[in-house]
């Protein structure tokens, strides 16, 4: 088995008596780009500050590319970190920006220059090279910072929410800079609410919920995890409909609607086409008025619900 | 790249945080409008002095020009040493938790850039600008040379008084900026411990002497920087010996020929023969002359040598400075913070080994 990128072992992180992450086992192959997804306070921010050794774990180890992380030095050498909320010194040049963190990478004199510039070109903020960094655009600033993360050439990238209060158009632009740096061989791990933006460009997701991870893998391996479904929109006579199809062939459970859509019922079903070409036909036989019948897409954006609203219901019982 | 070749290599290279700091600090007009304001005004307390230290003639009476450049040297030398103690703190307060309040702190911890040169540069910088400050005065301060009555000893002395304040002061600030997380509580907590260093002592030597007449305990006297300046400047003068006029101490007859004569003594300024007259002398230097019972030719009573707490006071500031430079070294961590390390044992060895060094010649140091 090759070298992992990143690997954690059991980890756990409280705050008091808040466990905010909990047995995390996560696996990363280089080279992947990997989503990390989950509703506020998941434990998504604590995974990554732990990751990039700014947070001391309450149990467990981190391992990136087999090295144990125990002290900030060490995660320093071989990530990259870009936080969800940052700052910038306003006062600075966008140059001197870059050149401050290759500074404080220990980068030689006779490298840096070339090291500002080609980031500066990579980051297409070339032409504000002269710029404060108090004149640059939301979007131009969010690119700065990923280039202050990259300024050592790390083989890791932890990126957290980098496409927060991004325009479109700045999210293309982030879309295509993160392409280019996994063609570039970099491991990286963005965690991110836009799920539909995750699936485009992550290679591996991590789903977590309560610092719980809940899933992880590619998309094909975890839309196994997915159970098919068909939603239903049958104007009247609702329990009708429901116990009718409830007896039917392949219908592994009929859910009860949801208050925002009384008339739409969710039926998890593992059936093939015949059978769900014999389920509509039943009930167009018994004469219930229905506006919809299809099965539900095999989304990132359903299968993070599904999950999460999984673990929710478990954890209620 | 290892770490520790990482950190070879750029052990080499300026500290990044004082090459940003500079560069930041240094552009627009904020710290030269500042600069200006400082040399103003010390300007304007050297002509003061001047006028106060002159006055004498306006009633006839001889003025001494050693007596001027020691009054203009020694107000000079108090109003520098406030200064660096009240702007030490204010230009290091910020030093973490500005870093942290706009939120660039996780960015700066997780490079390479470890503790002790994160706030080596911070204290450098800021130390820097105030050596600014103080190198702009010395033209100013350099005056004094023109009227005589200085000697290079006093000069130093005065310097590493001041200079050491100036670092006190500033490692304050930045143990306040680490420790609290914030700038204005970092400004708060700091400006309360120097009020407290600089009042608390000076107000506890004088309800000593009101109460009693024994000599004013060494701790009241030594933690304060202004009462071993005015230990260190009382010296100018040297002591009193009953009316014996020397080049150094001819001014001592000018208090009694300005119209002080015999009938000031015992009133309200028994010091006031040190010859130093400028506002605050005499609160300054309380505590430092031990009186004596033993009276001159002419019936003067004969005011002991200073008492030379200075010595002992360069001893606590630089235990002050190590203090503060380890909690805040401590509290800037990202992880562990508080464990102790192997750093932490040896600066421990050296201070203690430094301080069994110092008790050989205990006898100096408290004399």
């Amino acid at each position: 088995m090759s070298e992992l990128a990143i690997q954690t072992v059991d980890l756990i992180r409280r705050y008091g008596k808040y466990t905010a992450v909990n047995k995390l086992n996560l696996t990363i192959a280089p080279g992947s780009i990997f989503g990390f997804l989950g509703p506020n306070g998941a434990g998504k921010t604590t995974t990554l500050r732990m990751l990039a050794g700014l947070l001391e774990p309450s149990s467990g180890q981190v391992f990136l590319h087999s090295q144990l992380i125990q002290k900030t030095s060490t995660a320093a050498a071989i990530v990259g970190y870009m936080p969800d909320f940052f700052g910038v010194y306003d006062d600075l040049r966008v140059w001197e920006y870059l050149d401050f963190y290759a500074r404080c990478h220990g980068i030689e004199p006779a490298k840096r220059k070339s090291t500002v510039d080609g980031l500066l070109d990579l980051v297409d903020l070339s032409e504000k090279r002269n710029a404060f960094v108090q004149h640059l655009s939301r979007g131009m600033q969010q690119r700065l910072c990923l280039a202050h993360a990259l300024v050592h050439d790390p083989k890791i990238l932890l990126l957290d929410e980098p496409a927060s209060g991004l325009d479109p158009q700045a999210r293309v632009e982030l879309r295509e800079l993160l392409r280019t740096l996994r063609d570039m061989g970099k491991t990286i791990i963005l965690s991110s609410h836009i799920l539909n933006e995750l699936e485009d460009i992550c290679t591996n997701f991590g789903i977590m919920a309560r610092g719980q991870l809940l899933a992880q893998g590619s998309l094909e391996t975890l839309r196994q995890r997915s159970r098919p479904a068909l939603q239903i929109k049958v104007l009247d006579d609702l329990e009708r409909a429901m116990r009718l199809i409830g007896a039917q062939a392949g219908v592994l459970r009929v859910l009860e609607p949801a208050e925002e859509t009384p008339n739409l019922i969710e039926v998890e079903f593992d059936g093939n086409e015949q059978q769900a070409s014999q389920l509509l036909l039943n009930l167009a036989r018994a004469e219930l008025p229905i506006a919809d019948f299809h099965r539900e897409d095999d989304s990132l954006e359903r299968l993070f619900l599904q999950l999460v609203n999984d673990h929710v219901t478990e954890e209620q019982r | 790249m290892s770490n520790r070749a990482a950190s070879r290599r750029w052990s080499l290279q300026p500290n990044p945080i004082v090459v940003k700091e500079l560069r930041s600090r240094m552009r627009g007009g904020r710290a030269f409008i500042l600069l200006t304001g400082f040399l103003l005004g010390l300007g304007l307390v050297g002509y003061g002095l001047f006028l106060r230290a002159t006055s004498g003639q306006n009633n006839g009476a001889p003025i001494f020009s050693a007596q001027v450049g020691q009054t203009l040297f020694a107000g000079l030398a108090f109003m520098l040493l406030f200064l660096v103690i009240l702007i030490a703190p204010a230009v290091t307060v910020g030093a973490i938790s500005s870093e942290r309040e706009r939120l660039t702190y996780e960015m700066l911890i997780a490079t390479n850039l470890p503790s002790h040169r994160l706030l080596w540069g911070k204290l450098i910088s800021a130390l820097s600008y105030i050596a600014l400050l103080l190198l702009a005065a010395i033209p100013l301060g350099s005056i004094v040379f023109l009227f005589g009555g200085i000697t290079l000893r006093h000069v130093i002395q005065a310097a590493v008084i001041i200079g050491l304040s100036a670092i006190t002061s500033a490692m304050l600030g930045i143990w306040a900026s680490a420790m609290t997380g914030k700038t204005g509580r970092a400004a708060v907590v700091s400006y309360v411990i120097i009020g407290l260093v600089l009042g608390g002592f000076l107000s506890g030597a004088e309800i000593w002497t009101k109460r009693t007449t024994e000599p004013v305990p060494t701790g009241l006297l030594a933690p304060n920087p202004i009462s071993a300046l005015a230990s260190s400047l009382g010296t100018l003068s040297g002591p009193s010996s009953g009316g014996g006029i020397t080049t150094m101490r001819a001014f001592e007859a000018v208090p009694m020929a300005a119209g002080g004569g015999p009938g000031w003594w015992p009133g309200s300024n028994p010091f006031s023969n040190t010859g130093l007259n400028f506002p605050g002398w005499q609160t300054f230097s309380i505590g430092i002359y031990p009186a004596t019972d033993q009276f001159g030719p002419d019936g003067m009573p004969i005011i002991a040598e200073p008492r030379s707490v200075w010595r002992i006071t360069i001893i606590i500031l630089i235990m002050a400075c190590l203090a503060f430079f380890w909690m805040a070294l401590h509290a800037v961590k990202p992880r562990r913070r508080w464990w102790p390390t192997w750093g932490d044992a040896a600066m421990l060895s050296v201070t203690s080994l430094s301080l069994l060094g110092l008790g050989f010649w205990i006898g100096w140091w408290f004399r």
